[in-house]
């Protein structure tokens, strides 16, 4: 190892490091080989296309025969293109040059704008077919939200209807308190408006998907399947639950005068005796002082409530054929002051009054055709009364 | 260098004590004081999202050598991600001539060939990172970070290797001027007389191991939280979980393993000043990266529920792209860098051979 005659200290020195000089050289080439491999490996597979997963949530995908698989992605293709190339059937009140930027891959251009959108920012949580089963799904308390059922927790709209474009542009800017998802208030207005499009978009076209799931593996409908049928029977109807929705928007009206003091304690007195009446079922699920541990503690919402068999055994053969576990849901409890839906009076307003769709929490304010059971005056002392809860 | 006391001890070749050249050990600081910013703006842009920023590669927006001032810094994606580009390209120039210096002057063979795995990393480096971008592949985008915290930590060894401390600084000096501190293996035959054994000779096999072995982990912790970084559209949610545990487990063995390391170095080894400062750095480091992490984790996906219960539950929002979430993961990711390097530093010093024994000793 040292070959110079009169070694030099440094020389020496490697020498004693134990450090061999040759070994060095052959991990070297080593090195050079694997990387250049890996290199070669890289660049030959390239950007695959985008796809939309087939929703087969609670289905058995070894009874659906291979037809019938094919007959569904087909027609949804059509309809819908991919996620690079999406498309949206005339009448469906889909606005494609609005969600452009928010589809395709993520890419930019000099003068900042941006595309793909929404795979830039929201599918590592809701995935890039809106299933809510993105890669950090798992990790998440409440699951980021499956958009294909078109079911959403926080709007201003009656009970089992759509949101409203304004509803999901709130969601995007405030985010969700408490949970993962994020505020947006980063992102310019168009972009906003091009993710809002983008959700509605993946909501009609995870409906139409379950319509045509049903149709074509319930129903063993015969194939292949007239589009002009789907158009008319599937599309049609689910375009106008979307459509309708901002007619079936509730407007907080002004709440009851609380200037004072005293004012303000009565209001507060009153909705605490509306809370705990029999009617409005609120301690059974929050609790008798709002702590959110009522007796009604076995709670799921729609996403997960089909994965809860009757009996234990049933529930864990049932967990094969879901993406993510079982969850549950747990009532709010007023005392921490976290409101997902916004914790201004008349958002706690609305979600007293509508609900929160796809969670057991009922609408107990009056609705097209129904009484309620709170008057809007009740609905504004109830919030007094929550809201007091946090302020203590 | 302050810890060193003049060596009572004339080394008969003690001109040889700058080391090799003056230059490369100069260069070899620039090359780690340019890595540096390149590895952080590269964190920014994976931070932002902004890897896909320009399209185009190795042209930025279609211009070659010079991409105009102006529109460059009118888009901060732009900014961010051409910047990242033309520090990649000063750091390849560094590292160029590093190695070339390096070639002609270092007498250590090793250490010329590590100059030229130098050159050959940046290479490869800023190859994946432009693949990446032709590509749109986050995959590549997963490598690129990992092969750059090896780069940033190959870069600071040839600063310690290159540096007068290494070569001047012989373990003669402090084993005579420091002591070893009494201990069963150490102590004396007779008081005042020569120690037996020297610690150092005893324990040396296990320093090094350790060591090296700390330096391994931390890097398959930087390489784990790339995964938490670079998330595959499309892939199961089962391998976040795996990645979050792991990365949890290994911050665990990690951070205790330092701060036992230090407290073993201190006992054991105290004469060895600069190991054992460096393994002091390395734990304050680590146990700072834990706070970190889970600041990361509350900026990028909120306070968990169980905390609001065992805990206390906290009113918190996570912002897209606010500032919180831009401090906390960039602080996380650089003390990461910092983290690898320490242990780095630490092996290599641990490493370093010791001429105070005889088959070492260059006296007549
Ligand atoms: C870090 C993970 C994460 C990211 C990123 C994320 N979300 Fe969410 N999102 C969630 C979670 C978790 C929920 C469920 C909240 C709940 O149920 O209270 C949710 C809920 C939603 C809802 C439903 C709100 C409602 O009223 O039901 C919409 C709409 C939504 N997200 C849109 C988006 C869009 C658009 C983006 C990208 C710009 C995005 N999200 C990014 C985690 C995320
Ligand atoms: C069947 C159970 C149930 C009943 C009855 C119920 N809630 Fe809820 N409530 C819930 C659940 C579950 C949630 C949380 C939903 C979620 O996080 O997805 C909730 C959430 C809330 C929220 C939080 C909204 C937000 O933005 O965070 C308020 C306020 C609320 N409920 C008030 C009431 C009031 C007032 C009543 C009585 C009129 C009531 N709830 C009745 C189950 C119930
Ligand atoms: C030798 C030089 C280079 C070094 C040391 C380096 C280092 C880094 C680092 C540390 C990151 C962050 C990775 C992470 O946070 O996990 C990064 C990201 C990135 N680098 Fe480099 N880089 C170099 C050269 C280049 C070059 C020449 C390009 C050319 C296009 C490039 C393109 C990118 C891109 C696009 C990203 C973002 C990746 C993403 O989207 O996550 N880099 N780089
Ligand atoms: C010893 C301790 C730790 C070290 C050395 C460390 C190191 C790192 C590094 C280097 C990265 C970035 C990787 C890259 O870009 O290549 C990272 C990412 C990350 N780490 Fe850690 N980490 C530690 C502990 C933790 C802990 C305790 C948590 C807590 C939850 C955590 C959460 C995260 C998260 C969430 C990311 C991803 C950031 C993102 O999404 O951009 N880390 N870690």
């Amino acid at each position: 190892m040292m070959r110079s005659k009169t070694p030099s200290p440094i020389v020496l020195h490697a020498a004693a490091t134990g450090i061999r000089v040759g070994a060095v050289r052959r991990s070297a080439a080593g090195l050079c080989a694997l990387l250049a491999l890996a290199a070669i490996w890289f660049s030959g597979c390239g950007p695959e296309e985008a796809s939309f997963r087939l929703n087969l949530e609670g289905r058995d995908p070894a009874k659906i025969r291979p037809v019938q698989n094919e007959a569904v992605r087909d027609a949804l293709q059509k309809l819908f293109g991919t996620p690079d190339k999406p498309l949206a059937p005339d009448d469906s009140g889909l606005d494609l040059a609005l969600l452009e930027p928010a589809s395709g891959p993520i890419g930019g251009d000099a003068q900042g704008r941006q595309t793909g959108l929404y795979r830039r920012y929201c599918a590592v949580c809701h995935g890039t077919s809106g299933d809510g089963a993105g890669p950090t799904a798992s990790m998440l308390t409440p699951y980021p939200r499956d958009f294909r059922s078109g079911v959403f927790k926080y709007t201003s709209t009656a009970s089992g209807a759509k949101p409203t474009r304004d509803d999901l542009t709130g969601v995007l800017l405030r985010g969700v308190p408490g949970t993962a998802m994020p505020s947006h208030i980063q992102l310019r207005s168009e972009e906003i408006n091009a993710l809002v499009e983008y959700v509605r978009y993946l909501s009609v076209r995870g409906q139409v998907e379950t319509y045509l799931l049903q149709l074509v593996v319930d129903e063993d409908a015969y194939l292949p399947l007239s589009m002009k049928e789907i158009l008319e029977e599937g599309v049609a109807p689910i375009a106008q639950q979307w459509a309708q929705a901002p007619s079936l928007a509730v407007t907080p009206p002004p709440p009851p005068k609380t200037d004072t003091a005293e004012l303000w304690a009565a209001s507060v007195a009153r909705g605490r005796e509306l809370y705990v009446t029999k009617d409005a079922q609120c301690v059974k699920c929050h609790g008798p002082e709002g702590a959110g541990d009522g007796e009604d503690s076995e709670l799921y919402d729609d996403w997960n409530k089909p994965k809860k068999g009757l009996t234990a055994e049933r529930t864990a053969e049932l967990a094969r054929l879901y993406t993510l576990p079982l969850q549950k849901v747990r009532p709010r409890n007023f005392r921490e002051g976290v409101f997902r839906g916004g914790s201004r009076p008349e958002d706690l307003y609305l979600r007293i009054c509508v609900g929160i769709k796809g969670t057991p929490m009922p609408a107990a304010g009056p609705a097209p055709g129904a009484r309620g059971v709170l008057t809007p005056d009740d609905i504004w002392h109830v919030v007094h009364y929550v809201l007091s809860l946090s302020r203590e | 260098m302050s810890s060193q006391r003049p060596s009572p001890i004339r080394h008969p070749t003690s001109d040889i004590r700058q080391g090799p050249s003056r230059w490369s050990h100069g260069l070899a600081w620039a090359l780690v004081c340019g890595t540096f910013p390149l590895v952080f703006v590269g964190g920014l842009v994976t931070t932002y999202g902004a890897g896909m920023a320009v399209p185009d590669w190795p042209s930025t927006f279609g211009y070659w050598v010079y991409y105009p001032l102006r529109s460059w810094i009118a888009v901060q994606d732009v900014f961010l991600e051409h910047g990242h580009r033309v520090l990649g390209q000063i750091v390849g120039v560094l590292t160029i001539a590093l190695a070339i210096v390096l070639w002609r002057s270092d007498p250590r063979r090793f250490v010329r060939w590590l100059g030229l795995t130098a050159v050959l990393g940046v290479v490869v480096q800023g190859t994946l990172g432009g693949l990446r971008v032709i590509g749109n592949d986050v995959l590549l985008a997963d490598v690129h970070g990992c092969v750059a915290q090896l780069f940033f930590a190959l870069a600071a060894a040839l600063v310690t290797l290159t540096s007068r401390a290494w070569h001047a600084a012989r373990p003669a000096a402090y084993a005579e001027t420091s002591g070893l501190r009494t201990s069963p293996i150490t102590a004396p035959a007779r008081p005042g007389g020569p120690a037996g054994l020297s610690c150092r000779q005893v324990l040396g096999p296990a320093l090094k191991r350790t060591t090296a072995g700390m330096a391994v982990l931390v890097y398959v912790q930087v390489v784990l939280g790339a995964q938490l970084r670079h998330l595959l559209r499309d892939a199961s949610p089962v391998w976040f979980v795996v990645w979050v545990w792991l990365h949890l487990i290994v911050a665990g063995l990690a951070a205790g393993g330092a701060i036992g390391l230090w407290l073993w170095i201190r006992r054991r080894f105290s004469g060895m000043a600069r190991p054992r400062r460096r393994a002091a750095l390395l734990a304050v480091l680590l146990e700072v990266q834990i706070v970190l992490g889970a600041l990361t984790w509350l900026t990028n996906y909120g306070w968990p529920e169980w905390a609001a219960d065992y805990i206390w539950p906290l009113n918190y929002t996570v912002c897209t792209g606010g500032w919180q979430q831009i401090v906390a993961t960039t602080s996380h990711v650089a003390a990461g860098s910092l983290s690898l390097v320490t242990a780095v530093s630490l092996a290599l010093w641990a490493w370093r051979p010791e001429d105070a024994e005889p088959r070492a000793a260059p006296n007549p």
